[in-house]
């Protein structure tokens, strides 16, 4: 059964139409509250958890990189983990950017609606300066999606529909919405059920990684999971040899491969000192 | 035990054909195997079939033009695409048409057989695979 995942700049009405399709179609809903579970699963600080979704790594923040790409993991691992249950209304656990190529999962941009500034802070700006703070947030999404994962959360290529909330009431778009996931097209089978259960063992493998270890980028085939890792020559065996244990402790791998690539940057560097 | 079903497989590899008959008949199917399209329709034709298994990318005609002649002759038959260029939008289009299952090849026999075992039980027949496939190994 099909997966919606829904991404907005306007939480309140992403919010609403989300948990209005929900309750339509009786699918599960899947949003920030689920961050005190992954909290709780993976050990986590609820609070810093909060910030990772919203701040880049930055030592000032007291958000080092290799925490905060930790705790992205934690996410995508524990929300790609609960989508394999289908029948599902996902939204604000930023899914729409690891979560590519499943066709059965339904991804949906919100656009403008623009109340991501409260009323009451409202009342006291000009049309320019609420123009100039939205403009900003949306940068700052922006630079957020990029360092995460690389892809421009606004660009509407990430997304099957995209749907101008200035133009279209909320109870249009529930009724749309709730109408298209009754299609055929979206329908689970074999080649997508496969699909986001690789996506999950690929994101169960890096978040195993990521605890210790920087620099891993994990895809997974048919159950086949390729972990490529830069480090130094000196330090290729023991990277490869502690991947190969960690990743040995998830289940699901039916093989696994390593691909290590030399870190240029770092050995021209040593070799000048 | 309930009838045997019956399925056509159509894939213009002859070593897909191969390797799955012996795999699909040890589950209680009979299996008639093509590797041209135009044969496998005419048989289409003749015969209605419980399932359908048919390649995508062939040269002479696609499963997806396949998919459309077995639905017309027979709305019952479920029809089970596989293909080695899966793509989102051509599994998406694939559903749409009224395929029961779509499968990214390569795939292993067991998985066709489990499609297989859907389709069987959304026919109102039953493939109990696991005791089958038990029988087979004694």
């Amino acid at each position: 059964m099909p997966v919606l995942i829904l991404s907005s700049e306007n939480q309140e009405r992403e919010n609403e139409i989300a948990q209005a399709i929900a309750q339509n179609l009786e699918y599960t809903s899947l949003n920030h509250e689920f961050f005190s579970e992954i909290a709780h699963k993976y050990t986590l600080d609820s609070k810093k958890l909060m910030d990772a979704m919203n701040i880049t790594p930055s030592i000032l923040k007291r958000m080092p990189s290799k925490q905060w790409y930790y705790y992205l993991s934690c996410v995508e691992a524990g929300v790609l983990d609960r989508l394999l249950e289908d029948n599902c209304v996902c939204w604000g656990l930023a899914a729409h950017l690891y979560v590519a190529v499943v066709s059965h999962v339904l991804k949906v941009r919100l656009i403008g609606g623009h109340d991501s500034i409260p009323r009451s802070d409202k009342r006291n700006m000009t049309p320019d300066e609420i123009k100039k703070i939205i403009a900003e947030q949306e940068r700052s999404r922006e630079n957020w999606s990029m360092t995460a994962y690389n892809r421009k959360e606004a660009h509407p290529g990430l997304y099957d529909m995209v749907i101008n909330l200035d133009q279209v009431q909320t109870d249009e778009v529930v009724e749309t919405l709730s109408t298209t996931m009754g299609y055929p097209r979206l329908k689970a089978m074999t080649y997508s059920i496969n699909n986001l259960t690789d996506r999950a063992l690929a994101a169960k493998v890096k978040n195993v990684l990521l605890k210790s270890l920087t620099d891993v980028q994990v895809e997974a085939q048919n159950g086949t999971v390729v972990v490529t890792t830069t480090s130094m020559k000196r330090a290729k065996s023991k990277k490869i040899d502690t991947i190969k244990k960690l990743a040995g402790q998830v289940d699901g791998i039916g093989y696994l491969e390593v691909h290590w690539n030399k870190d240029m940057l770092t050995e021209a560097a040593m070799s000048y000192r | 035990m309930s009838n045997p079903l019956e399925i056509l497989l159509l894939d213009d590899e002859a070593i897909v054909g191969k390797r799955l008959k012996p795999a699909i008949e040890k589950i209680n199917c009979n299996v008639e195997v093509f590797q041209d399209p135009q044969l496998a329709v005419e048989r289409i034709n003749e015969k209605e079939f419980d399932i359908v298994v048919t390649d995508i990318y062939m040269d002479d005609m696609d499963g997806m033009q396949v998919l459309d002649i077995v639905l017309k002759k027979s709305s019952r038959t479920k029809v089970i695409m596989i293909t080695g260029y899966a793509m989102i939008s051509l599994a998406r289009d694939a559903m749409e048409k009224g395929a029961f299952d779509f499968i990214a090849k390569p795939f292993k026999p067991d998985e066709l057989r489990v499609v297989i075992a859907k389709a069987a039980k959304a026919l109102g027949s039953s493939v109990d695979l696991n005791t089958l496939l038990k029988k087979q190994e004694r």
